[in-house]
């Protein structure tokens, strides 16, 4: 069998395994769409390979490399089972990113991508698998890929992270992309440390950097006092990826942001090629706060318990630290960034976090206090239930505000189930939001 | 003991004391009960290799949990399968699966809960709860065991209404003591332990070497 040969066979597989995996049960929404556009890619790309000629290595290599991402993309159906990730959540999600991920495309003038979702091991492995260009197969839809780490799979709270992989996401989408480096990310480089690569190797070796930097570039020079142009760029993705995810989720994106990746690196002062140490992207979000009005709630919310919860908790989850080694951005800079970013998601048509106001808020605090699921649930005993469309953010919010106080309880009893049960309660009370907006856009459509 | 009506319940309802949440519309009220919905999960009862109903398996289970014959045996019997909204879930006939209540309930301690099917569902062969008594002081989901006693399948999908829980009011207060329930604060459906208190029936205890 000759390369070409096999190729056109391995296409064939690939059908044979996507028919195959129709076996099983997936998330309703996306499986016949992805299905489809499965055989359209198909087909596009036998029709591609079938007048080849054996001596066109290079497109034979070309063809292979689009063989074998097909053959990935259909490993990942098979494990897209709704049970191993929280589907309202993800839902909810998709609601985000949708908008945003819209581009256009050959076939259609726009449309949105297919969103796959999947577990993965690790507790790290939260991420949005993006698809390459579509260079050879221009001919439908990108899929991204959500990947939801398995053991987690009830931690909606921890889920507020997915507001960083959506600023991957959207990078990856060309008309954003161009935006997002322009008046994200530049404002951003244009001053400060990280402005070249030979202040950023002095920024690392000066005298106020925290202890364990300085103990690092001690302990393996060689490994960490170079900082490459490469490594900037990556960097600074991840910077503006950090303010997509706060303003998108709001204080939840905070507290996840801060659980997540200190469990990672408890010192919060290690650096990688891809990402910069948390400390300094823990200040940036502060002063990304200070710009939003988020630390002193200016308007909203009035009740006096709520607001010093509230802002507590703002001060707890993001670090403030003027002038230190870590504070590498100014105000300034912070706020041309976050507002230009906020213009990029508004015009695309993701709605940017908005603070609650009491009546909104509280409901959701009491009732986790009480141990009931947090949505738009109307308690009252009314004969005529006015149940309320709650953003899904709020509910994140809520859980957290409760989850912080429950864990300085828990640091005296060592009771540590609370943080489970929370994120059960909060995932019930988004299976529940989701019933109540169903029902009541269904009730509103009868009405039209 | 009496039940309640309509507007007793609500009184509850409005005094914080007892809760059903949510109630998606008027409709839900009935003269003495509540509607309860689907909720997203389905517990579908198979037969395996090691499926099997032993109440000598949970015998002395605190010495058991984690041990691995005890956790295979406990998730070999069921298939768990997640529904959507939007996406149906057929029960065929001669098949019992265990299915939250999309309702979140907490019940005081002078309630307790009578869950029964809706008898429209109950004319197509639907048997919805067996065990139908809910507990004072209980709060969390409702698990419902369905059975399809009928000869074709039924197409159920989540957020349907398909029973109804009546309320009675109890002589007095239930003991706080005797209110407690492993099935508490339950977000989807569990076996229960079949041998609690009754091991003086099953096979003694076998001491480790």
């Amino acid at each position: 069998m000759n390369p070409k040969e096999f190729l056109l066979h391995e296409c064939e597989n690939v059908l044979a395994t996507l028919q195959d995996v129709l076996r099983h049960d997936y998330a309703a929404g996306s499986s016949k769409e992805f299905y489809n556009e499965f055989c359209e890619r198909l087909n596009y790309l036998k029709s591609l390979i079938d007048p080849v000629e054996l001596t066109d290595i290079s497109a034979l290599a070309l063809f292979a490399n689009e063989v074998s991402v097909l053959s990935t993309l259909v490993h990942r159906i098979e494990r897209s089972h709704a049970g191993e990730f929280p589907w309202p959540f993800t839902e909810y999600l998709k609601s985000l990113a949708n908008p945003l991920c819209k581009e256009h495309l050959v076939v259609q003038d726009e449309d949105e991508p297919i969103i796959r979702v999947y577990a993965e091991g690790g507790l790290f492995s939260y991420q949005i698998n993006l698809e390459n260009d579509l260079s050879v197969l221009n001919v439908g839809r990108r899929i991204f890929t959500i990947v939801f780490p398995r053991t987690l799979r009830h931690h909606v709270l921890l889920h507020a992270i997915f507001g960083h992989e959506i600023g991957h996401a959207a990078w990856a989408v060309p008309q954003h992309k161009s935006a997002l480096k322009g008046q994200v990310v530049e404002p951003l480089r244009e001053a400060g440390p990280l402005n070249s690569t030979s202040q950023a190797k002095n920024w690392l070796k000066q005298s106020d950097a925290p202890a364990a930097i300085v103990e690092l570039l001690e302990a393996y020079p060689d490994e960490y006092s170079d900082i490459s142009p490469n490594q900037l760029d990556s960097w600074f993705q991840e910077f503006m990826c950090d303010l997509f995810g706060l303003v998108t989720f709001g204080p939840s994106f905070l507290a996840a942001h801060q659980t997540l990746l200190l469990a990672l690196d408890p010192s919060g002062c290690l650096w990688g090629p891809y990402h910069p140490p948390y400390v300094c992207r823990r200040v940036m979000l502060w002063r990304a706060c200070q710009h939003l009005g988020w630390p002193t709630f200016p308007a909203g919310i009035q009740d006096r318990e709520l607001r010093a919860s509230c802002e507590g908790f703002v001060k707890k989850y993001s670090g403030e630290a003027p002038g230190k080694w870590e504070d590498i951005f100014s105000q300034e800079q912070i706020a041309k960034a976050v507002d230009a970013l906020r213009d990029i998601l508004t015009k695309a048509g993701t709605s940017c976090y908005l603070m609650p106001d009491d009546p909104t808020l509280l409901p959701l605090v009491k009732m986790l206090h009480g141990q009931i699921p947090p949505c738009g649930s109307d308690l009252r005993g009314s004969e005529a239930p006015a149940n309320r469309s709650v953003d899904f953010r709020h509910i994140l919010f809520a859980g957290w505000l409760v989850a912080d106080e429950l864990s300085a309880q828990a640091t005296v009893t060592g009771e540590q189930s609370y943080f489970l049960e929370l994120n059960k309660l909060c995932e019930m009370g988004l299976l529940q939001q989701r019933a109540i907006d169903r029902y009541n856009d269904h009730k509103a459509g009868d009405k039209h | 003991m009496s039940a309640l009506v309509k507007s007793s319940i609500l009184k509850h309802m409005a005094d914080g004391k007892l809760v059903v949440s949510p109630i998606l519309c008027a409709r839900q009220l009935g003269a003495s009960s509540i509607d309860l919905r689907v909720g997203n999960v389905f517990l579908m009862v198979r037969a395996r290799g090691l499926s099997v109903v032993d109440p000598a398996r949970f015998a002395h289970t605190d010495d058991k949990v984690g041990d691995y014959e005890y956790e295979q045996a406990r998730r070999q019997k069921h298939e768990r399968y997640e529904a959507p909204f939007g996406q149906n879930f057929l029960l065929h006939p001669g098949m019992l699966a265990l299915v939250p209540t999309l309702e979140w309930i907490k019940l005081p301690a002078n309630l307790q809960g009578i869950v029964t099917a809706r008898s429209s569902w109950a004319r197509e062969g639907l048997s919805i709860a067996t065990a139908s008594l809910i507990h004072p002081g209980y709060k969390g989901v409702i698990t419902l065991e369905l059975a399809n006693l009928g000869q074709i399948p039924l197409s159920l999908y989540p957020g349907l209404r398909i029973a109804q829980i009546a309320f009675h009011t109890l002589t007095e207060d239930a003991a706080a003591k005797d209110m407690s329930s492993r099935f508490d604060m339950a977000f989807e459906p569990a076996e229960g332990n079949k041998a609690h208190g009754d091991e003086a029936f099953l096979p003694p205890k076998v001491k480790q070497p």
